[in-house]
């Protein structure tokens, strides 16, 4: 499937295409934020990275095969951290599109290769958000530049000292 | 409109009939726990609403296009970050995202009496902490405003203690 046709611009993360159907929430709060939807014969496997009452949030998008969603099933899961380790898990060393939404409806995309391994869709995210800021900073001068970098330190920081 | 004990009525409301909300999708994440999942939630159980800051001017209503139904969690005794691990699909939140996390409290007898459906929807996590309220309470799984009154989102937030953070009696 060709992976690009997932998303649409100013989609709703978990329906983000109108050929989407068949909405499974596995985790939402308020709305869904983490399950499968139907594209065509395709599951398409979803979650989000952040929290959904944020203005911007990362949303990741990988096709499972039948087989896939069968071996899903009998999965046991009590608890987020073992809902969280399936996710990721299903998305270690698989193809996906990684995806920006502004307000809960999608803006930038891209389909990157998942890094392997339990924390692959972490390093992947952040990879992407590296692509999304290099693209926005080089639409723009160099002091426009200087004070995104700036803005980004400052953050950074409020976040690290005292931590 | 008329006010009968908590309980908000109106004369005529413009709700979501089951085509317009994704029944479906509702029916498949509610619990399987033994009794109807509208009736699953004890009375008694304490239920947390949590959220951004920012958002406060929206946190008590559906916002239009985006949701039918707003979530609280069976979470009493959690510490904050442990709730906003949870909303955030287990991933740890930040220092920023905690300074700025709010965590109301109220139970389910409160929400029912005030008019609200509870209705257990755990989603991928049987038995997990996952509730859904829902406006009106007839029918959630045939019917759910997609916006709300004024006065019923108010009585929502009068379900609430007025202290945010505080998740512990």
């Amino acid at each position: 499937m060709n992976l690009d046709a997932l998303v649409r611009q100013g989609a709703l993360p978990w329906e983000p295409s109108p050929d989407a159907s068949g909405l499974v929430v596995w985790h939402e709060y308020d709305v869904p934020t983490a399950g499968l939807f139907s594209m065509g014969m395709t599951r398409v496997l979803f979650t989000i990275w952040g929290a959904p009452d944020e203005r911007l949030t990362v949303w990741a998008y990988t096709c499972l095969t039948e087989h896939d969603v069968k071996e899903l099933s009998h999965v046991d899961i009590s608890s987020i951290g073992d809902l969280r380790a399936m996710v990721d898990g299903e998305f270690a060393g698989r193809q996906a599109v990684l995806a920006i939404a502004d307000n809960l409806r999608i803006w930038r995309w891209n389909s990157l290769d998942v890094k392997p391994g339990p924390e692959g869709l972490a390093g992947t995210v952040v990879e992407f958000l590296g692509q999304v800021r290099q693209a926005l900073e080089s639409q723009k001068g160099p002091d426009a530049e200087a004070q995104v970098k700036l803005a980004g330190i400052e953050a950074a920081k409020d976040e690290l000292v005292s931590a | 409109m008329r006010r009968d004990a908590g309980r908000v009525t109106l004369p005529a409301i413009a709700w979501l009939s089951v085509t317009d909300f994704d029944a479906e999708a509702f029916r498949r994440k509610a619990c399987r726990c033994g009794p109807p999942p509208e009736t699953c939630v004890e009375d008694g159980t304490i239920l947390i609403r949590y959220y951004a800051a920012a958002r406060a001017s929206t946190a008590f209503k559906p916002r239009e296009g985006l949701e039918t139904a707003l979530s609280v969690l069976m979470a009493d005794g959690w510490s904050l970050p442990e709730i906003a691990t949870y909303v955030r699909m287990g991933r740890t939140p930040s220092r920023g995202v905690l300074a700025n996390a709010r965590a109301l409290r109220t139970t389910a007898g409160k929400l029912r009496q005030a008019g609200f459906a509870v209705v257990h929807t755990p989603g991928g996590i049987p038995n997990g902490p996952h509730v859904s309220v829902v406006w009106p309470a007839g029918a959630p799984f045939e019917r759910q405003a997609s916006t709300w009154p004024a006065e019923v989102s108010a009585a929502f937030r009068a379900c609430f203690n007025k202290e945010a953070g505080e998740t512990r009696q």
